[in-house]
């Protein structure tokens, strides 16, 4: 059988890593008096490790990478792909949403950058709608033999 | 898609975890074809035909809906 191009499995734990860690970044954003000393450390978490680190483990094998995993993968794709076009059709009402937000109130919605929700949010569901997926499974073989 | 697959299975007493060792495969692929919720490649079914012994239309066959 055709195997997929996957990194291998130990990559969702490295993932799993950078995640936490950039999500731990990212929050301290949320605290005003450290917000502009962690600046350049915060937009590379965000901008670039959170996004990054979701990839990895989207693309990380399972244990066992079988047809079963390949097709519950595939079926996985629709949310993202919805979720994608419904950002890229949503996308210009949403920043000058986001920048009239941010102009009439100050507040920090406009550093939670449009295009980056480009990446996190379809990894982010295909994530969630994939884990499901595999704990519905897992759930449905119980002690049987 | 209906299976035989449980009943000879249980013929040769064999596990759902034996057979899916002797496959490749993962115990939720073997449990997922057993209960009809997942249909094997062509591949996964001549490996199954090769380890019972059977021919691949005596494990699986068609369904009216099919």
């Amino acid at each position: 059988m055709k195997k997929p191009h996957l990194l291998p499995h130990f990559c969702i734990w490295i993932g799993l890593a950078l995640l936490i860690a950039s999500a731990a970044v990212s929050a301290l954003y949320l605290f005003p008096s450290l917000r502009w000393t962690f600046n350049s450390v915060w937009n590379t978490a965000y901008r670039g490790i959170l996004p990054l680190s979701l990839v990895i483990i989207c693309f990380s094998k399972e244990k066992v990478e079988d047809e079963l995993i390949t097709e519950t993968r595939h079926k996985s794709l629709l949310a993202p792909v919805i979720i994608y076009f419904a950002l890229v059709i949503l996308e210009p009402w949403a920043s000058n949403m986001v920048k009239t937000m941010a102009h009439t109130y100050n507040t920090y919605v406009h550093y939670l950058n449009i295009a980056n929700s480009f990446v996190l949010l379809p990894a982010a569901a295909y994530l969630i709608t994939f884990r499901i997926k595999l704990w519905k499974q897992k759930k449905a073989i119980g002690h049987e033999e | 898609m209906r299976n035989n697959l449980r009943v000879e299975r249980a013929r040769q007493r064999m596990t759902q975890q034996t057979l899916a060792e002797l496959l490749g495969v993962s115990r939720q692929t073997v449990n997922a074809i057993e209960l009809g919720k997942f249909n094997p490649s062509t591949v996964l079914a001549l490996k199954m035909s090769k380890i019972f012994n059977l021919p691949v239309n005596d494990l699986f066959e068609l369904e009216e809906t099919d």
